[in-house]
Formats: structure tokens, C-alpha cells, sequence
């Protein structure tokens, strides 16, 4: 049976699902040329562009900035310094401090582990509610897929941010209700694709085949179905992120997110707004780092896009 | 038109789940209303009096129907648990603020987004075009609550603008620019796109073909096949602008929906919670609605299709 998929499936799209692949070649000719989920390394490479690179590059650096912020941070990042209030940027403090001497730079490179953790938290939930349902969904069909559906069209009759907005005043302002209420307002997206996917994927004549051969329902879900779209949500996950980084720090930034002393993005430019007129850098330098590091992320979704569902 | 009715009804019946589910998620709140009107030294009993005449001890279903009934026949949100004031009062005098706001920036994101982005599709390939392209990234990047802060320190003091407040039209430039942003990036993106992609089509083959000037092709063929896609892409992005009125309020003072309810979150002050996330619901619908329907307008095959 495995033999003869695998002989259909020949294209050059690079987009195989996996079913072909299982038994077929070697070992190490598996490793090298597949991804792990159906695109051929080769064709991948290809349709990298620059944009991916740089993306990629800015998006590592946040990563590690986040991972190693206290060995790359002058100072404690809540340390409160009497003697150096409102100081200006200087060698000293690159960023300048805030109105309690805090290190304005030791406390936007902690605000790197903050955005991405509360970002890859609601990705995370988004992601994991989104596809269960999904797959529910477009697998079982019927009353249950109705429901999920007029449940899902319900959730976008009402704007995201206002609906993380009234989630979270209602949980309570905190870094983690935060990320809950919007992992809950991004679910709608990822239900969506895995909704679809398995929908035109179950009629395939290899997924019948499966079935037919006695294979259970999760099987054919993660095994069949699931990686024929795999890419497609990588890419709509790293969309997500940065999407996520921009509004955990605008509901920070109105109070309704992570609270201060807190070194997030969008409290920092809220603190910020407070000194304007007298210490300007504390309204610029979190800004500039939350812009770059969503181009970056931006980019390089973009280029995974590209480069994982090529222009046929 | 019957297109229009089934719209609407459908709109009708998502508007009462919405409702039902805002009000058991706001009204299930810790340390309801009494509480708060009596303060801590009442005693229990005197509490569940209170309770009891405000009819917070009924079943939540019913509360549910007895809200509905009071909005319906007389128009009537609640009042405010602070300051005792009708909910529906005050939100009255602060919608034509947000719904201001917004539609400045809507016009200002479509007006200038669909300029910028025809100027990129015309110069496909020159500096220009590359420039735009970046700016559009840029644009889409930069979050509202910074733009907002820079429009604030290097644009106010130069044309002599007024940091926060809000009524006069002066008032209105740094938030609906603001505000107008990332919007704008968006448009400049599709137009560029549904542009080229235009150019490409068979119908502008003849229409060159025939010696029609090349702006005549543009204008009247490419821009408004072009406007289609964008008029979809727009009701999604007011819902956008809509909670993105919500920072963009709260940095420059404006006294629109958005700061009062965030005002109000702060204060557990639920009811006026309750009746902005109502209204928010109304208007977002009221806008899908107008958008469907100009869509099926422009193109008819909609409405025969979801017929």
C-alpha cells in the first residue's frame, strides 16, 4: 500500500503528506530531506529570501536576549538607585534610568523575556484549543461541527482586543490572564485552517486506504491528516507571535495587562507617558525594541510562508 | 433585498447570543453590586436584603430576562455603582467621541493607504516602490501606544498641538493619525497587490488593446475591481480601529467609549462595563452589515450566492 502512494506522489511541490513517506528511503536520506513535516529541505532553501534571513536573525536575538537577560544586563532590573534618577542615556546607562534609578536598558532586555513569554503562552493556547476543535470539527462533522462553528462566528461578531479586554477585567489584570484571554481571542484562527484542512484531507483516497486498514481515529488524525497542513500552522503561529507581542503590550500599556514594577514593553511606555517633558528615552528605547522585534518576527513569517507553501 | 433581511436577522440573533454571553461573563462577578453599595460594616442579613430587593439572588437566567426587558421597554442599562448615574447616559455622551475617532481614521487609513499603495503599484520595482513597501512593514510593526507617545514628543510641539483632551479639530489630528497607522499600512499592501494583480487580467489586455490611455485603464478598470477585496478587508480592520480606539483613548485623553470602560474596569464598576461591551457589539455589527451589503452592492454574485 505504501509502495503505491508513495509512487504518486512524485511532485515537485515539496508539499508531500507524510502518509507517502512512512517505510520509503533510508534512515539519513529521511533526516536530510524532509523537514519533519512534508516540505523537501531542498525546495525549502530555494525560496528562502533575504527578508527571511533578517527576520530570522532579529528573531533569534530577541529569543536569546530573553534566554540570557541576566547575564546580559548591567544591573537588577527592580534595583532602585536614589542617587541616579531621570538620568539621561549615557555610557553608564545606555537607556538611561527611570524616575526610581532603575537601569532603563537591564529592564527593556527582561522586558524581552516578558513579551515573548506572555506571547508564546497565548500562541500556545490558541494553537492547542484552536486545532482540538478543529480537528473535532472537520472529522466528526455533523451537530458537533455545526455548533463549533456558529460557536466560532459568535467569537468574531465581537472585536479581539475588546473581547481580551472584557476577558481579562474580568479575570483580574494580571501577566497570565493576560496571555489566557488572548491564547482564547486567537482560537478562532487556528480552528479555522485545522477545520478546512481535515475537512478536504479526510476525502483523500490514502486517508480511505488508512481507514480501511483498520487505523484508529487519532491515527489517521496525527498520522494522515494532520501533516499534510503542519506548515501552514507553523506559519500562522509565527504570525500570531507577533501579532500577540503588539497587544500584550498594548493592554499592558492601558493597565490591563502585565503590572508594574513589571519591566513590560507596554508599562515601561505607559511609565513613560508619564515623563515625557522631562526624560524622553523612557518613551523611545521600549518602543524601538518592541517595533524591531516585531518586524523581525513579521519578516520571518513572511519568509517561512514563502519559502513552506512556494508559488506553484 | 431579501439578501438584506436574512443579513439582518442573522445579525439580530448573534447580537442576543453576545449579549447573553457578556452578561453571564460580567455578571458573575466577585463581590457583586450590593456589596459594593453597602460597604463592609453591614451585616449579613442587611446584605441579603439588599440582594434580594435588587433581585441579585434570582437565578441568573432570570436576571438575564429581566435586563433584556428593562433595555427594551425603557431603554434602561443600570446605573453606575460609583456615582449612580444611568449607564446609558453616559455612554450616550461619550459614543459620538469613539465613533468620530474612528471613522476620521478610517477615511484617512483608506483615503491615504489607497494613494500611497497606487503610487507603489505604478512604480512597481523603482526606489519608491521599495520604499513604500518598507514603510508599510514599518507601519504594521510599530504598536499604536508608541506611535502615539512620538506624535506626542516630536509633532505636538511643532504644529502646536494639544497633548490630550479632546472636541476640536485640533484635538483630533495626533489620535486619528495615530490610530490610522497600521490601518493605513494594511490598505497600502492590498492596494499594491490587487493592483498588479488587476494589470494582469484579460479585461485590461483589451482595454489596452482597444488604445484606452493608460490612466483611463487604471482608474476605471484596475482601481475598481481593486476596491472589492479592500472593501472586505476594511470590516475587519474597523473592528481593529475599534479596539485599537481603545489604547489609542487612553494616551491621549480623548473622552471616548474606550476610556470610560477601561476607567470603569478599574473602578469594578460593572454596569457601564456591561452596556460599552453592548454597545461595542451593536456598532461592530452595524458595521459588518453595511460592509456585506455594499459588497453584495458592488458585486451581485454575493447575494445570489449566499441565497
Amino acid at each position: 500500500m505504501a509502495q503505491r502512494i508513495q509512487s504518486t506522489s512524485k511532485d515537485q511541490t515539496g508539499l508531500l503528506p507524510s502518509s507517502s513517506r512512512p517505510g520509503s528511503g533510508n534512515f539519513m536520506e529521511k533526516v536530510f530531506k524532509f523537514l519533519p513535516f512534508g516540505v523537501r529541505l531542498d525546495v525549502f532553501l530555494r525560496h528562502l529570501t533575504l527578508n527571511f534571513w533578517v527576520g530570522a536573525g532579529i528573531t533569534g536575538l530577541v529569543l536569546l536576549t530573553a534566554l540570557l537577560a541576566p547575564i546580559l544586563t548591567p544591573y537588577p532590573p527592580h534595583e532602585i538607585s536614589a542617587g541616579s534618577r531621570l538620568q539621561p542615556p549615557s555610557w553608564s546607562h545606555p537607556f538611561g534610568t527611570d524616575a526610581l534609578g532603575r537601569d532603563l536598558f537591564s529592564r527593556v532586555i527582561y522586558g524581552a523575556r516578558i513579551a515573548i513569554g506572555m506571547a508564546s503562552l497565548s500562541v500556545t493556547i490558541s494553537a492547542l484549543i484552536g486545532v482540538s476543535l478543529g480537528f473535532i470539527a472537520g472529522y466528526y462533522g455533523g451537530i458537533i461541527d455545526a455548533f463549533l462553528s456558529r460557536l466560532m462566528e459568535v467569537r468574531l461578531a465581537f472585536p479581539s482586543l475588546l473581547l481580551a479586554i472584557i476577558i481579562v477585567s474580568r479575570l483580574g489584570p494580571s501577566m497570565k490572564n493576560t496571555a489566557l484571554a488572548l491564547g482564547f481571542i486567537g482560537v478562532t484562527g487556528f480552528y479555522r485552517v485545522t477545520r478546512g484542512e481535515t475537512l478536504s484531507t479526510r476525502q483523500e483516497t490514502y486517508v480511505e486506504a488508512a481507514e480501511a486498514m483498520g487505523a484508529g481515529d487519532l491515527r489517521i488524525i496525527f498520522y494522515y491528516i494532520l501533516p499534510t497542513f503542519s506548515s501552514s500552522l507553523i506559519v500562522l503561529a509565527t504570525m500570531r507571535l507577533g501579532t500577540m507581542v503588539l497587544a500584550a503590550g498594548g493592554l499592558s500599556f492601558i493597565g490591563l495587562g502585565a503590572q508594574p514594577p513589571q519591566p513590560e514593553w507596554g508599562t515601561l511606555l505607559a511609565n513613560g507617558r508619564d515623563y515625557m517633558n522631562i526624560a524622553p528615552w523612557l518613551a523611545i528605547f521600549p518602543g524601538v525594541c518592541i517595533t524591531i522585534a516585531v518586524i523581525g518576527i513579521n519578516l520571518f513569517g513572511d519568509g517561512l510562508r514563502d519559502a513552506l507553501n512556494p508559488p506553484r | 433585498m431579501k439578501y438584506i433581511f436574512r443579513r439582518l436577522g442573522s445579525s439580530i440573533l448573534v447580537l442576543l447570543v453576545v449579549s447573553l454571553i457578556i452578561f453571564v461573563a460580567l455578571d458573575t462577578v466577585p463581590g457583586d453590586a450590593a456589596e459594593a453599595l453597602v460597604g463592609e460594616t453591614a451585616s449579613q442579613e442587611q446584605l441579603q436584603e439588599l440582594r434580594q430587593e435588587m433581585g441579585l439572588s434570582d437565578p441568573l437566567g432570570l436576571r438575564y430576562l429581566h435586563f433584556m426587558q428593562r433595555l427594551f421597554t425603557r431603554g434602561d442599562l443600570g446605573e453606575s455603582l460609583i456615582t449612580g448615574r444611568p449607564v446609558w447616559g453616559l455612554l450616550a455622551s461619550r459614543i459620538p467621541y469613539t465613533v468620530l475617532l474612528t471613522l476620521t481614521a478610517t477615511l484617512l487609513a483608506t483615503t491615504l493607504g489607497i494613494m500611497i499603495g497606487t503610487l507603489a503599484a505604478v512604480n512597481k520595482g523603482s526606489p519608491v516602490d521599495a520604499a513604500i513597501i518598507a514603510l508599510s512593514t514599518l507601519g504594521i510593526a510599530v504598536p499604536t501606544f508608541w506611535s502615539g507617545l512620538l506624535f506626542m514628543l516630536f509633532l505636538a510641539p511643532r504644529l502646536n498641538l494639544p497633548l490630550v483632551g479632546g472636541g476640536s479639530l485640533k484635538h483630533m489630528i495626533m489620535p486619528s493619525l495615530t490610530l490610522a497607522l497600521p490601518t493605513m499600512a494594511v490598505v497600502v499592501r492590498l492596494t499594491r497587490s490587487s493592483i498588479l494583480n488587476g494589470l494582469n487580467q484579460p479585461y485590461v489586455q483589451i482595454a489596452q488593446a482597444k488604445g484606452l490611455p493608460h490612466r483611463k485603464i487604471l482608474f476605471k478598470h484596475v482601481l475598481r475591481n481593486g476596491l472589492i477585496p479592500l472593501i472586505n478587508l476594511l470590516g475587519l480592520q474597523l473592528g481593529h480601529l475599534l479596539g485599537g480606539a481603545f489604547i489609542v483613548e487612553t494616551i491621549f485623553g480623548w473622552p471616548g467609549l474606550g476610556r470610560l470602560t477601561v476607567q470603569a474596569i478599574f473602578d469594578r464598576d460593572y454596569p457601564i462595563v456591561l452596556g460599552a461591551a453592548l454597545t461595542i457589539a451593536v456598532l461592530y455589527l452595524l458595521i459588518n452589515f453595511i460592509v456585506d451589503v455594499s459588497h453584495a452592492w458592488l458585486d451581485p454574485r454575493v447575494a445570489h450566492k449566499s441565497l
